[in-house]
Parts: C-alpha cells; structure tokens; sequence
C-alpha cells in the first residue's frame, strides 16, 4: 500500500524532491505526473519491473529509485 | 546453400514472413520518415530499441506509429554491454512491447560496436531458457552461429560490416559458410548499405537481410525503402528461379551449328 512521503525520489537519475501532499501516491500518478501515459511505458523501482497492472497498488517511499523506460527507434 | 528452403515463405518460431526485408526504426528524423520508409519497404518485422525517458522531454510513442496488426516488434538489446545488462534490457523490453522476441545486442566496444561473443552466448542460452525468441546479433562467424542455433536460438544474424557503416558484405566468406551450415534461418544485420549489396545477400542464400542506417540517413527514406524492397524481392525470386552455374570459359549463347558458308 501506498505511504505517504514528503521526501525524495530518484527518477531516471533525476532527483525530486516532495513536501507532504505534494508526492504521487502510487506508480500510476507518479508517469502522469511526468506527463507520461503509464500504458506506453515501463517502471523500474528500486531496480525491480513493475506489472503495469500493478502500478496502482504500488506505493511509493523516501528514496525509491524509479526507472521509467519505453521503445524507441532502434536497428 | 545446403539445406536452405528455397521457395515459400521464411519462418521464424512459427511465424511466417512473406518480406525478407527487416527494418530498423532507428536514426530517421521524424517519426513521419520512419512511418513512410516501413510502409514503402513492405517489411513485416522492425526492430526498437528501450530507452530511459528523457523526463524533462519527453516525446511521441514510438509503439503507435507501428501498425502491430502487420508487423512484428522485434526488440532489442542495444547499450548492453555484457550478458548481466542484455537480460535487464529483455525483461524490460518484453513488458514494454508486449513480445518476447529479443534481438539480443552485445557491443562493449564503442568504436565499432562489434558484438561480444562470448556474453552473446551466455545471455543467449538464459534467454532461451526463459521463453524468449532469440535473434543474436553476431560476428560472422559460423562456429559461434551453430553454436548459438544448438542453444536454440530462431536465428541468427551475422553481421555484413560493422553497423551503420554503409560498407556492405565485408564478411563474405564467413557469411557463406553461415549459411551452408545452419540449419536455423540467416539474417544479414549491418553495415548494408545500398540495394545491390542486399541483394548480393540473398543471391548468397540469406533468408533475410536487416537494413536500418541506409534508408533512415538516405535523403529520401521511403524511396530508398522502396529500392530495397525491390532489390531484396528480386533477389529472392533468381534463388527461387534456380540460378545456373558459374563458369571459367566461355560457352556460346548463339548455336554453333548453321554458320553461313
């Protein structure tokens, strides 16, 4: 279940930081609050891949990495 | 060309392709580009590539420029630079794509991004343990190719020259006996350049060639796919056709018999 944090996320090596009420509650809000579609990507947290069907349930702590990848052109 | 099929369509784990022309969506400056070049090159495979989202830009989804309906992904492992990082990159690019066929990529050296064959294997053997459909991007070599067909890769898929190149079939006399010996199907990936040399490639006896960096860096990529598909078409109906054989001397077109006295 989701915890609240103030506190800090790792994302894609960026470093957010959150005062309370302002964190994404879980894997869902956090790719929206990016500006991404959580069906077009896919998230790594603290190294381990996250079933899109899961992201609602999956709530975030202080200092949680996030990796958040997707397909692009490649050969 | 030993045991190759010679007519029908090629298949890869049950699946059957009418094109033998795969195409790689890197490198092409838009996505409109890319979208025309796929549509003109009739191909029913294309790679992709999984990256980090660049957060602070983020761009259009690749995935809804590709009609899934007609062509099959084919993810892969690019940016690994050992067996470690490859398995990452295929477990996530399995959830991202939805497939779980694996163009598997090793390429330490960032020179000339020449494959690392023996993290090829080693990923490749645990990567067909996990259910993945395996495409190994290798050097020509045709021990390492048989090796890797016996770890029950789909295919294998030697490479021309070294990627982005445009050099064409520098590896010709390993490329040829790849494709006497496996038994598995050949796919000329890199470094061809222009449609003859794709052609050359299945005159040889590949069952299909991957072409990215010559159509996305063409000035025009639809039409240069066009000219590949063409090339690669042609090719494969002189293979169907039986083509006669190579000769030293010289044997006359014209009878001769019936020469005026």
């Amino acid at each position: 279940m989701s915890r609240p944090i103030p506190g800090r996320l790792l994302i894609n090596g960026e470093c957010r930081e959150y005062g309370p009420g302002e964190a994404p509650t879980d894997l869902n809000d956090l790719v929206r609050s990016v500006g991404l579609e959580p069906a077009t990507v896919v998230v790594e947290l603290n190294g381990t891949i996250i079933k899109r069907g899961d992201y609602a349930a999956c709530g975030l702590s202080d200092g949680d990495r996030v990796e958040i990848v997707r397909m692009v052109g490649g050969g | 060309m030993g045991t190759r099929v010679k007519t029908g369509d090629l298949v890869i784990a049950g699946k059957s392709f009418s094109s033998r022309l795969f195409v790689g969506t890197g490198k092409f400056s838009s996505l409109a580009d890319m979208k025309a070049a796929i549509e003109n090159s009739g191909t029913e495979m294309v790679t992709v590539a999984l990256r980090r989202v660049d957060i602070a830009n983020p761009r259009d989804d690749l995935l809804a420029a590709i009609d899934r309906k007609k062509i099959q992904l084919l993810p892969n492992t690019s940016g690994a630079r050992d067996a470690g990082e490859a398995l990452r990159i295929a477990g996530l690019a399995r959830e991202a794509s939805g497939v779980d066929w694996l163009k598997l990529e090793i390429t330490p050296d960032p020179y000339y991004l020449l494959p690392d064959p023996l993290e090829t294997f080693k990923a490749a053997k645990q990567l067909v343990k996990e259910g993945f459909v395996v495409l190994p991007y290798v050097n020509a070599d045709p021990i390492l190719c048989r090796r890797l067909e016996e770890a029950g890769c789909a295919a294998v898929m030697p490479l021309g020259s070294p990627i982005g190149t445009n050099q064409g079939l520098r590896t010709r006399s390993g490329l040829e006996i790849i494709i006497e010996q496996c038994r598995c199907p050949v796919v000329v990936d890199a470094g061809i350049g222009l449609p003859s040399q794709a052609a050359d490639a299945i005159e040889m006896g590949a069952d299909a060639v991957l072409v990215n960096t010559a159509l996305a860096v063409a000035e025009n990529p639809a039409a240069m796919a066009e000219a590949f598909k063409l090339a690669v078409r042609a090719a494969r109906l002189a293979v169907e056709a039986g083509p006669g054989e190579t000769r030293r001397m010289a044997e006359a077109s014209s009878p001769l018999t019936g020469f005026l006295g």
